[in-house]
């Protein structure tokens, strides 16, 4: 074999070994460097409540027929309109009704709807992943950590509790018209569609009919 | 001839140069798992560590115990081995949520996949997936309890767990987020036992003299709440001092039927540790979409409910 051809060989098998022997990333992708720390929870929830909460309203499911379907076929339910989070028997989910005030307590608005049954309205005591969970607005596989994924559950809740609550405390009197979206949870192993309490997300209170 | 020598001679070279390159060499030895864990000198990690052996045993994977015994450097230690003995995948309870990134990524550029298992790695991407008790949300149940029956005012104490590890901190931020809602509720002290049961009973003791006037105490594990029970105990001031824990461990447990412990928030090591281990079955087989993690519900014990959760005598 003559000598140029040689080398040429060795050249290119020694490319090839290089070559293989690199990680190549894109720069954007080397870049994106994972910072514990750097999240800002409250600029975070704030572009989830105004951009991707007024679409998640709009597509709830309306109450009544949802609780119907919880006490007659809670698989269905379960699975259609319910979300839960890793292993759980907790299911979440979000629903959209209207009602009339029937009374007004510490924590809670007690809410008449058109069928009959009653439901709880928070108005306090507002805590843990209801609205989160619930509206489907926010992907555990965003986040770095569970620290930077539970305090987006926190600021949602303040948001509820700055923007939601005093509209209701504002307005709300028996006798009452009240429209609403909002989150709540069920455990599949115990369901019982007479205690649900409802966080709202979104509310208006007018006068009766 | 010459000619044909050296062309089969490079073709030889080349070969194997390349197959240096390649991680993923054919080996048809038994599969075998190694089980990592933060340490083996606390029951609750103890049974985490054997319930995942157990299961990638039963899987068929040949399963081998490490002890970090809560020291990095002897964890990392670990993943040198566990990468050069050519293991198949990692069950992994890690001993610094920032500190062990660094073993995942090595483990997962040699080809071996990651399964952190209750304590978590701040990562999206260095782990299979991550199977972690809920401790954020079991503690937002455990401050609406102790709220309610702390009647919103009074004067408490907070004993943590490692610092180190996101545990610690995402009980800690769970209660409190419920609880610094009531002004009335103020916290006295709030000190690190590192989740050692002796180490909260003399903190809890040393806290008391200098508080006179305390109302509750929460303990980041039931360990802790255990350790500051018997300081409470020993100072005559089990009917005045309620207190919480987290963890659901057996005497805990009972704790809470006997009046000894307000309240404490079940979490299912064996679980994780099963499901881990049937996770990284998986990914052996060819599964890779998996969630970067996989939270496990926790349950809220109390008088009330603590009849369904006794343990076997």
């Amino acid at each position: 074999m003559k000598k140029p051809v040689k080398y040429g060989f060795a050249i290119i098998a020694a490319l090839i070994v290089i070559i293989l022997s690199l990680d190549i990333q894109k720069l954007d992708k080397h870049n994106a460097v994972e910072v514990p720390g750097d999240f800002s929870a409250a600029a975070y929830t704030r572009e989830v409540w105004n951009s991707r909460m007024p679409k998640t309203i709009e597509e709830a499911p309306e109450i009544i027929s949802l609780l119907k379907m919880l006490e007659k076929n809670p698989g269905k339910a379960f699975n259609d309109f319910g979300r839960k989070l890793g292993i759980s028997a907790t299911y979440y989910f979000l629903a959209s009704g209207e009602g009339i005030i029937q009374s007004v307590e510490e924590e809670n608005l007690i809410v008449l709807l058109k069928d009959y049954s009653k439901i709880k309205l928070a108005t306090g005591f507002i805590f843990g992943n209801t609205v989160r969970d619930g509206s489907g607005t926010v992907s555990i596989d965003d986040f770095v950590n569970m620290t930077d994924f539970n305090n987006v559950s926190v600021e949602l809740n303040k948001m509820v509790k700055e923007e939601i609550v005093p509209v209701i405390k504002e307005a709300a009197q028996p006798g009452k018209k009240v429209n609403f979206t909002g989150t709540f949870e069920i455990n599949e192993k115990n369901i019982d569609t007479g205690s649900i309490r409802i966080i709202p997300v979104s509310v208006k209170v007018s006068d009766g009919e | 001839m010459i000619k044909g020598k050296n062309i089969i001679l490079f073709l030889v070279v080349t070969f194997v140069l390349l197959a240096g390159c390649n991680e993923n060499n054919v080996d048809n030895s038994p599969k075998k798992m190694a089980v990592i864990i933060s340490t083996l000198n606390n029951p609750w990690f103890v049974v985490l560590a054997e319930s995942a052996a157990e299961k990638a045993r039963e899987l068929g994977y040949e399963a081998t115990i490490f002890d970090s015994q809560n020291n990095s450097a002897k964890e990392a230690e670990h993943f040198d081995n566990v990468i050069a003995m050519g293991y198949s995948a990692i069950l992994f309870n890690p001993t610094d949520a920032d500190g062990s990134v660094l073993n995942v990524k090595r483990a997962k550029e040699a080809g071996i996949p990651t399964f952190c298992m209750d304590r978590e790695i701040n990562s999206r991407d260095a782990a299979a997936t991550q199977l972690l008790s809920d401790n954020f949300s079991g503690c937002v149940k455990l401050g609406q309890y102790f709220v309610r029956q702390m009647n919103k005012k009074g004067n408490y104490v907070e004993i943590l767990g490692l610092v180190g590890d996101n545990n610690t901190w995402n009980r800690s931020n769970g209660f409190h987020s419920v609880v610094d809602e009531f002004t009335e509720l103020k916290m006295v002290a709030q000190q690190s036992a590192d989740f050692d049961r002796n180490k909260a009973m003399d903190m809890m003791e040393t806290i008391m003299q200098a508080n006179p006037d305390i109302d509750a105490v929460f303990c980041g594990n039931d360990a802790m709440a255990m350790g500051a029970y018997q300081a409470i105990l020993a100072a005559g001031k089990k009917d005045k001092i309620k207190v919480f824990g987290f963890d659901g461990a057996d005497d805990a447990v009972r704790g809470v039927a006997e009046g000894k412990i307000a309240a404490t928030v079940m979490q299912f090591p064996v679980l994780m540790a099963q499901t881990s281990a049937e996770l990284a079955d998986q990914y052996i087989r060819g599964k890779r979409d998996f969630s970067s993690k996989t939270p496990v519900e926790v349950i809220l014990i109390t008088p009330e409910n603590v009849d369904q959760f006794m343990p076997e005598k």
